[in-house]
């Protein structure tokens, strides 16, 4: 009885340590959201209170309003949302094609996907800007969609998810008087719909969060993403704290709604996948 | 169908060809001068030196801590999962959004840190203002990003130890951290190589803390080889220098992957489990 005791007051211990590190861990954005709330004076006083003395929503509009986040915003959502619509489409064909391609052929074209994975990201700047510039899409959102539109890891998953979809239940469809849409529609693309979600969430959370490209590739403030408006803003805000971590939580919310709608339809989906198959090959 | 089907596949194909082949053309117009030029080049070996430092740094940090955290949370309950999460968060959230955090962080007079080194009566530095600190401040901010993917991997690989491996040890007569020392570390070495490979190639390649946080100061201390390349080429226009840069970076960078390949495949040897 004690020696169980002891052994629970042990067991504890890690969890608590654990519960620490985690605190101490998600400080920094705990600290964001808190201080994106303060006042300026708070911020420059001396910060007894971890709680702002009011919580002043009136932050949020001011850099909204200020720095004319509100077009930053369309340009990042019609950014990520073609990105994701893209890549979701190419990478179900491409990747059924190659989950079903036979023998040699398709061996080669994995190979081709693979390496195109392992090129690194800064040897394809140059040769992008200059194919960009070629088709007239410097400077406008082509440039940040097009060459996304289509991605190897993406492919990959989706191969990878379609080899689990096993051949028969698509001839037994067939033979059920199946046609190409509806082996589509009723049989494949439910099966294969954790894949596209995974890939749509890795999708989104690269193309909404990425500074970089579209640094390189544009500059009329027009075009400009959200990140980039962000990285612009520390010095167009320079030391006014409480409006830039409101910035920065307003770029952030899309980010975690992604990830949350994807792991909160899980189960669901898996539910939802597993009847399908069984009607479908019954 | 399926030509319907390979036409988009051609395609994405020949566009990532076209990613390949396209800077292939971009030496031969500059001829090796470029290169000739890299090597005399001290800013660019000292953004090298640096970005080596920078990924070793924070290599150090993140390995370690993942580890630990991963250890932490192995077994699966509602409680361990929502940490898992927890731990998850700053990998999701958009590379800019941490940079500004961080900055706030690590300002030197308001700053949280240095709010909170004052009431331990501690100076703190100026941290990103600092030649010394620079660096170092954006190590442990890297390996704050990182945690929770090479947690992931850990999990992963803790998940594949058959629990007959310890439980057989444990009749055998060892202890909790006798297990640990000599029975699931061996085993987690290939994992560990995999955290190093992935979450190093990301640190490798780092970029917008630098471009959020520094601007590659102070002093160019924290000027990593992808900000340089990003200078040369995007805000100098240097494109064919740029591109022998990428290509001679890459080149190494392949080189050390091969090598580390090689040494994975001689480890797994080992844990045949």
């Amino acid at each position: 009885m004690s020696r169980s005791l002891l052994r629970r007051i042990a067991g504890g211990a890690p969890a608590v340590l654990l519960a620490a590190a985690a605190t101490l861990y998600v400080l920094p954005l705990v600290w964001m959201v808190l201080t994106s709330f303060r006042g300026p004076e708070e911020i420059f006083g001396w910060t007894a209170s971890p709680w702002p003395a009011q919580w002043r929503w009136a932050n949020y509009a001011e850099v909204w309003h200020r720095s004319r986040l509100f077009p930053m915003m369309v340009n990042s959502v019609a950014v990520a949302g073609a990105v994701v619509a893209g890549q979701v489409v190419t990478s179900a064909i491409a990747g059924y094609s190659l989950a079903r391609l036979p023998g040699r052929s398709g061996r080669i074209l994995m190979a081709v996907f693979v390496a195109s994975l392992l090129v690194p990201d800064q040897l394809t700047w140059i040769p992008s800007f200059w194919l960009l510039e070629k088709a007239g899409l410097i400077d406008t959102r082509g440039a940040l969609i097009v060459p996304f539109l289509a991605g190897a890891m993406a492919v990959l998953i989706m191969r990878q998810q379609f080899l689990s979809v096993p051949r028969e239940l698509e001839e037994a469809a067939m033979l059920d008087g199946c046609g190409p849409w509806a082996l589509l529609r009723h049989v494949l693309l439910p099966a294969v719909t954790p894949g596209l979600r995974a890939v749509a969430v890795i999708t989104f959370l690269f193309s909404w969060g990425d500074l970089l490209w579209p640094l390189l590739m544009t500059h009329r403030a027009e075009v400009r993403t959200l990140p980039v408006g962000l990285a612009f803003l520390q010095d167009e805000l320079s030391g006014q704290w409480h409006l830039l971590l409101a910035g920065s939580v307003i770029a952030a919310v899309p980010a975690l709604w992604a990830v949350g709608a994807l792991t909160a339809r899980f189960a669901h989906v898996d539910e939802n996948t597993s009847t399908q198959g069984q009607e479908a090959t019954s | 169908m399926v030509a319907f089907r390979l036409l988009p596949l051609a395609y994405s194909l020949v566009l990532s060809f076209f990613d390949a082949s396209a800077f292939l053309s971009n030496p031969a117009f500059a001829g090796f001068d470029n290169y000739a030029g890299l090597l005399r080049d001290q800013r660019f070996w000292r953004s090298v030196g640096t970005t080596a430092v920078y990924m070793a740094g924070s290599l150090a940090l993140l390995i370690p801590a993942s580890l630990l955290v991963a250890a932490g949370l192995r077994r699966s309950s509602p409680w361990t999962r929502a940490l898992r999460v927890v731990f998850l968060l700053p990998a999701v959230l958009p590379g800019t959004v941490t940079a500004v955090v961080w900055s706030w962080l690590y300002e030197p007079y308001f700053g949280p840190v240095n709010q909170l080194l004052r009431i331990a009566g501690i100076d703190g530095p100026a941290w990103l203002k600092d030649p010394e600190w620079a660096l170092p401040a954006l190590m442990v901010m890297g390996a704050w990003r990182e945690l929770g993917l090479a947690m992931l991997i850990y999990l992963a690989a803790l998940g594949g130890i058959h629990p007959e491996i310890e439980q057989a040890a444990a009749v055998d007569g060892a202890g909790a951290w006798e297990r640990w020392r000599w029975i699931v570390l061996p085993l987690l070495r290939p994992a560990t190589l995999v955290v190093a490979l992935t979450s190093g190639l990301r640190l490798f390649d780092m970029f917008t803390p630098v471009f959020v946080m520094t601007g590659g100061g102070p002093a160019g201390a924290t000027t990593t080889w992808t900000y340089y390349l990003y200078i040369t080429a995007f805000e100098r226009y240097r494109t064919g220098y740029g591109s022998a840069m990428a290509i001679l970076v890459s080149a190494v960078v392949a080189l050390l992957l091969w090598l580390a390949h090689r040494y994975g495949q001689r480890g797994r040897v080992v844990p045949s489990a």
